[in-house]
C-alpha cells in the first residue's frame, strides 16, 4: 500500500468507507442523498406521492447512510398502483391498469421533474448494487473490499488532477453513451459507435495533419465536422441494411466493429498515411493550432468535455422537441404503428443511425484532437462498449448518459490506479461493468415484483382450461 | 499452398464453430435468439484448463469445461427466462462477465495476466482414425486431429435427431414456432427453453475446452475471438437448419484456415484486409439471407 494517499472527506466517500473531517456530516449528507433520490424516485411512480415521499425519506435515509439502497426493492410492491375503475394492482410505473386498461392520469409537472431526477438515481443507484457485488466478489477473493474502493474513489476524485482525470475519462463516454441512446431510442440495437469512433478518430487526424495552413479554431471545427460526417456515414451501413433490407443490426454492427478497427489499422500500418521510420502504428502529429490546449495542469482535461455537454443539451431538445425525434421514440415503442401513422421508417432509421454514428466519430476526434495528437491503431479501450453500458444504465435518457459516464468516468480513471496501490487485477472494473448491466438488464428496479406478479396473472386463463 | 493442410486446418478451426453453431441453433428454434454463446465459450476455455491443471487430467478440463459452460448456460437462462431479462442485453452481460471474470479470476488464482500457461498439464492426445489413417491423402486431411474434433462432427448429426426425431425435440421446435400454442398444448415452455439452453451452454463449453486443450494447453484473455457471433450469424444463414448450419460453419472456418494461409505467405493483399475477411463474409451471409427473405415477399 501506499503511504502517500490523502483521505478524502467524509462527504465525498461513502461514510463507512472512512474519510477525513467530521464523520457526522459524511453521514448527513449521505442520508440525505439516499432520501432525497429515493423519495423522489418513489413519487415519479406513485399517486398517493406524499405517501411515498415520506416511505422514500425513511427507506432512503437508511439506505444512503449503509450504501445499502436496495431496501427499497423489498418496500416498492407495497406501492403498487390501485386501478380506480376496477381496483385490480399495477406496478408503480405502468402507465394504465394492467387489466382494464384504465389510463393513470398524473400531474404533469411532478411527472417530468421526477422523471429527470429518476433517472439520475437509477443510475446512481444501479452503480451504487454492482460495486456492492463487485465488493462481495473482492471479499470472496480474499482482498480488503473497502480500502480497493477507497483508492479506486481516491484516484477518482481526490485531487483536483484527479477529478480532471475523471472528467477526461467521461468525456468520450458521454459522445459514445448518447450515440448509443439514440439509437437504442429507435429500437435500434447499434452495438457499432465504437467502429464509428474508430472512423471518425482516422477522419479527425487525417483533417489535423493534412490541411496545415488553416488557422486554429477552424481547423478544429473542421476536424470534428469531418469526423462527425466519417463516423455517420460509417453507422449508415448498418442503418442501410437495416432500412432496406431488415438485416439484424446486433451481429452486423458488431462485425463491422472489427471491420472498422482493422481497416484504420491498416491505415497507419501499411497504407496511405503510413508514415516510415515510426516505431508504432500511428499517424503523423496532428498541426499544432488543431491540437486542443490542455487546461488543467497534469492532465490532459481538454475542451472536448464541453463539446460533449452541448451535445447532452442538443440530444435531449432533438429527442423531445423535434419531429425526428417524436418519430424516433415512434418507431422505438411500435414500429408498425409508427409505419401506419405515416411515418417514414426507413429514412427516420437513417437520420437516426448517422445521428449515432455522428456521436461516435465526435468522441474519436475529441481523443485524436485532444488527448493523442495522431492517430494510433487500436487506440480504443472500449469507449463504444462503455457507451452501449452507460445507454442501458440510463434508459436512454440523455440526462441519465450524462452522469452514468461521469460516474463510468471516475471508475475507469480510478481503476487504473487500483493495480498499482493494490494487489487488485484492474480487471475488477470490467466485472463491476458486466454487474452493472446485468442487473440493468433483469431490471433490478421497483417494479420488479409487481411485474412478476403481473405475468403470473396473465398466465392463469391460459391454464384454466387446460384443467 | 498445400491444400491439404488447408483442408486438415479448416476442420480443425471450424470444430469450435460447429459446436457453438449447434448450440445456438438450439437456443434459436426455442425462440431465444443467444448472444451470450461467446462468453459461455470463454468460460468453457478458461475452465478447462483450470479444472484440467487442478485435478491433473486434461479429460476431466473437458468435462469441467461441458459442466461450467451449462452452468453458465443456467444463469443466462435464470437472468431471460426466470428473472425476464432482455435477451440481447443480458447475453451482453454474460459477455462482458466473462472476459472481466477470466481476466480476474486468472490473476487472483494464478497471478498470471494476459496468458495462462500451467506446468505440467497435457493437451489433447491426437486420435488416429483406425482404417482411414492409411488412406493416403484423405487420411492426412481426416485423421490425427484431437478427439473433440470428431465429437464436434458427432453433434451435429446427434442435434438433428434429437430435434427432428425426439418427442422432447419437437416439443423444443414447438415452443420456438409458437410459445403460446405450446403452452395450450401442456408444454413447459420454461422447462423447453431452460434445457436448450442449458444443453447449448454444455456444448459452447466443449467448444471452449477445444481452444484451450486441443492444440495447445493455454488460455489466453478473449481466446474466443468473437467466433460466439460467427457461429450465430451461420446460424441465421441456415435458418437454423443442422446441415445447412454445419457447412455454414465449415465454411467460415474455411476462410479463416485461409486467411491463416496467405498470412503467412507473401501477398500482395495486405495483412488487416485478410483479417476482416471473416467478419465480412458474415455481413455479407446476413445480407445475403435478408436480400433473399425480402425478395420472397415481393419487396
Amino acid at each position: 500500500m501506499s503511504g502517500q494517499r490523502t483521505p478524502l472527506p467524509y462527504w465525498v466517500i461513502a461514510p463507512f468507507l472512512g474519510g477525513s473531517g467530521n464523520l457526522w456530516w459524511g453521514v448527513l449528507a449521505w442520508a440525505v442523498l439516499g432520501a432525497v433520490l429515493t423519495a423522489a424516485l418513489v413519487v415519479s411512480r406513485e399517486r398517493r406521492w406524499w405517501a411515498g415521499a415520506l416511505t422514500g425519506l425513511l427507506t432512503g435515509g437508511i439506505g444512503g447512510v449503509l450504501l445499502l439502497a436496495p431496501l427499497w426493492f423489498v418496500l416498492m410492491p407495497l406501492l403498487d398502483r390501485r386501478c380506480r375503475r376496477c381496483g385490480a394492482l399495477s406496478s408503480a410505473t405502468a402507465a394504465a391498469c394492467g387489466r382494464c386498461g384504465a389510463e393513470f392520469t398524473e400531474r404533469a409537472w411532478t411527472e417530468t421533474l421526477s422523471a429527470l431526477i429518476n433517472n439520475v438515481a437509477r443510475v446512481v443507484l444501479t452503480i451504487e448494487l454492482a460495486l456492492i457485488a463487485g465488493g462481495i466478489v473482492l471479499e470472496l477473493s480474499g482482498k480488503d473490499a473497502l480500502d480497493t474502493y477507497r483508492v479506486l474513489f481516491e484516484w477518482g476524485l481526490g485531487t483536483p488532477r484527479a477529478r480532471a482525470n475523471s472528467l477526461l475519462a467521461a468525456t468520450p463516454l458521454i459522445l459514445t453513451g448518447l450515440g448509443t441512446a439514440i439509437a437504442f431510442r429507435a429500437g435500434i440495437f447499434n452495438v457499432g459507435v465504437e467502429g464509428s469512433l474508430y472512423m471518425g478518430a482516422l477522419a479527425a487526424a487525417w483533417v489535423g495533419f493534412t490541411f496545415t495552413d488553416v488557422p486554429g479554431l477552424l481547423l478544429i471545427a473542421l476536424a470534428f465536422v469531418v469526423a462527425a460526417v466519417a463516423g455517420g456515414l460509417w453507422g449508415l451501413v448498418p442503418g442501410y441494411l437495416k432500412a432496406r433490407l431488415r438485416v439484424d443490426e446486433v451481429v452486423t454492427t458488431i462485425m463491422l466493429n472489427y471491420v472498422a478497427i482493422e481497416f484504420t489499422s491498416y491505415m497507419v500500418q501499411s497504407g496511405p498515411f503510413f508514415v516510415p521510420g515510426m516505431a508504432n502504428a500511428m499517424s503523423k502529429t496532428i498541426a499544432k493550432q488543431a491540437q486542443l490546449p490542455r487546461l488543467i495542469k497534469g492532465s490532459q482535461f481538454n475542451a472536448t468535455f464541453f463539446l460533449a455537454l452541448a451535445c447532452v443539451i442538443i440530444v435531449l431538445l432533438i429527442m423531445t422537441r423535434t419531429r425526428l425525434g417524436y418519430e424516433t421514440r415512434l418507431i422505438g415503442d411500435n414500429p408498425l404503428f409508427a409505419r401506419w401513422s405515416g411515418v417514414l421508417v426507413g429514412a427516420t432509421i437513417l437520420q437516426v443511425m448517422f445521428l449515432s454514428g455522428a456521436l461516435g466519430g465526435l468522441a474519436g476526434a475529441g481523443q485524436v484532437l485532444g488527448v493523442h495528437y495522431n492517430f494510433t491503431a487500436r487506440f480504443s479501450r472500449g469507449f463504444g462498449f462503455d457507451g452501449l453500458t452507460i445507454a442501458l444504465l440510463a434508459r436512454n435518457s440523455p440526462v441519465g448518459v450524462l452522469i452514468g459516464a461521469l460516474l463510468f468516468g471516475t471508475l475507469r480513471s480510478g481503476g487504473t490506479t487500483i493495480e498499482l496501490f493494490t494487489d487488485v487485477p484492474i480487471d475488477l472494473v470490467d466485472v463491476v461493468q458486466a454487474l452493472i448491466i446485468f442487473f440493468v438488464a433483469v431490471d433490478l428496479n421497483l417494479d420488479f415484483l409487481a411485474r412478476r406478479r403481473r405475468t403470473v396473472e396473465s398466465r392463469e386463463p391460459v391454464a384454466t382450461p387446460a384443467a | 499452398m498445400d491444400l491439404v493442410n488447408l483442408a486438415a486446418a479448416t476442420l480443425r478451426i471450424s470444430t469450435p464453430l460447429l459446436m457453438v453453431g449447434m448450440a445456438g441453433l438450439l437456443s434459436y428454434q426455442v425462440g431465444l435468439i443467444n448472444i451470450a454463446l461467446e462468453g459461455m465459450m470463454l468460460g468453457g476455455a478458461f475452465a478447462g484448463v483450470v479444472i484440467g491443471y487442478e485435478l491433473g487430467s486434461t479429460w476431466l478440463g473437458v468435462l469441467g469445461a461441458a459442466l461450467i459452460g451449462a452452468v453458465l448456460g443456467a444463469l443466462f437462462a435464470l437472468a431471460v427466462i426466470t428473472l425476464r431479462a432482455n435477451l440481447i442485453v443480458s447475453g451482453l452481460a454474460l459477455n462482458f462477465l466473462a472476459v472481466g471474470g477470466t481476466a480476474y479470476l486468472m490473476d487472483i488464482l494464478y497471478d498470471q495476466s494476459g496468458t495462462l500457461a500451467p506446468q505440467g498439464l497435457q493437451k489433447l492426445p491426437t486420435v488416429q482414425l483406425p482404417l482411414i489413417h492409411d488412406i493416403p491423402t484423405v487420411g492426412r486431411i481426416l485423421s490425427g486431429h484431437s478427439p473433440l474434433v470428431y465429437v464436434s462432427w458427432v453433434l451435429v448429426p446427434l442435434t438433428a435427431i434429437f430435434l427432428y426425431r425426439t418427442v422432447v425435440g419437437g416439443h423444443i421446435r414447438a415452443v420456438g414456432e409458437h410459445a403460446e400454442a405450446a403452452r395450450t398444448a401442456g408444454i413447459s415452455v420454461r422447462r423447453m427453453q431452460y434445457l436448450a439452453l442449458i444443453l447449448g451452454g454444455a456444448m459452447c463449453g466443449l467448444a471452449g475446452a477445444h481452444l484451450s486443450l486441443g492444440d495447445l494447453p493455454l488460455f489466453r484473455e478473449r481466446m474466443t475471438n468473437d467466433r460466439g457471433f460467427i457461429a450465430l450469424a451461420a446460424v441465421y444463414f441456415a435458418a437454423a437448419r443442422p446441415g445447412w448450419t454445419a457447412l455454414a460453419c465449415l465454411l467460415f472456418g474455411f476462410f479463416e484456415a485461409l486467411q491463416f494461409r496467405l498470412q503467412l505467405q507473401k501477398t500482395s493483399i495486405p495483412n488487416e484486409f485478410l483479417q476482416m475477411l471473416p467478419y465480412l463474409m458474415v455481413v455479407l451471409a446476413l445480407v445475403v439471407i435478408s436480400a433473399r427473405k425480402e425478395w420472397r415477399k415481393g419487396w
